[in-house]
């Protein structure tokens, strides 16, 4: 019973005509995301990878691309060094899914079912992972930020 | 002749495939053991999107508040907040029929978790598409004002 809409609840260990329809579909689009999803990661390691040898040619001292650039700046293209690999493997997990399922479901093939499967269960996994790392970052950041604001003690002359 | 009305809703639909081929996708253990994993990870990310959603909407009704350029935010607030929504919304639907799909070995639950999971893809895939013909109007349009 779902809601006041009855359905049958049935129990039965093969898929159903409607079932490899919806799966056809899903692996299109899942494999259009991904597709789409790697030329972006590839944009954004091909622009990365220009800013550094801007940085390497530059080269350090007055007036030159790196003694302009913002600490921040900095720390942005270190964490990128990490995020550009990570979410082509994330990604992989997903072109992968949409690959098996699509041989699975054209050629009913068993083992390609479970292995689509499994690398949708690690497409989540890792994306779990990744979010759970975020969060726990964040919340360290912010308490640092915390913690620095309200030890440092700021003199505010008083206007009256 | 009268007419059942407590057979159930999709009862005309159990017939299409209801005999078994040999060569048919078999839900074997291994397959439901990753279901299980996809659906604890896929309410979590829910929950978490929801979670969002409702931080994104307290921003949008402080927006009120603010002066000047603030509807403009406002707007991409509520587009963002729109989307964002829908995204969790269908993700949790299909993590909760698959779940329920798992728990009971019911098939029917696991085809409406998997037209869910439909809905998700297409939907993410529309957006992908209208965002990359987003980027290519503005890009276009900053290389005919640089030419000016």
């Amino acid at each position: 019973m779902e809601g006041n809409i009855l359905y049958s609840s049935e129990k039965r260990d093969y898929a159903t005509l409607s079932m490899y329809q919806e799966w056809r579909t899903t692996a299109f689009w899942a494999k259009m995301i991904a597709v789409i999803t790697y030329v972006f990661l590839s944009l954004a390691a091909l622009a990365y990878l220009l800013i550094l040898i801007a940085l390497y040619f530059e080269g350090e001292g007055p007036g030159s691309l790196f003694d302009d650039l913002a600490v921040n700046s900095i720390v942005i293209y270190v964490i990128s060094t990490i995020q550009i690999p990570l979410y082509f493997i994330i990604n992989t997990f997903l072109f992968r899914f949409s690959k098996s399922l699509r041989t699975a479901v054209e050629g009913k093939d068993q083992e390609m079912f479970e292995n689509a499967w499994l690398n949708f269960r690690n497409y989540f996994r890792w994306l779990g992972i990744l979010a759970i790392i975020s969060i726990v970052l964040s919340a360290i950041i912010a308490s640092l930020l915390y913690y620095i604001i309200s030890t440092i003690k700021i003199d505010i002359p008083s206007i009256w | 002749m009268e007419e059942n009305f407590q057979q159930p809703i999709d009862a005309g639909l159990q017939g299409e495939s209801a005999a078994s081929d040999a060569n048919d996708l078999r839900f074997t253990p291994k397959v439901y053991r990753h279901w299980r994993e996809i659906s604890i990870w896929g309410i979590a990310f829910s929950v978490l999107s929801f979670l969002l959603c409702a931080l994104l909407l307290l921003v949008s009704i402080s927006a009120l508040w603010l002066e000047g350029d603030s509807k403009i935010f406002l707007l991409a607030f509520v587009a963002g907040l729109a989307i964002l929504f829908t995204f969790s919304w269908l993700l949790f639907n299909f993590s909760r029929h698959l779940r329920k799909a798992v728990l009971y070995q019911d098939v029917t639950a696991a085809h409406v978790g998997f037209v869910n999971l439909r809905r998700l893809f297409q939907f993410s895939g529309i957006l992908q598409i209208a965002a990359i013909i987003i980027y290519g109007i503005v890009l276009l349009g900053m290389v005919i004002l640089l030419d000016k």
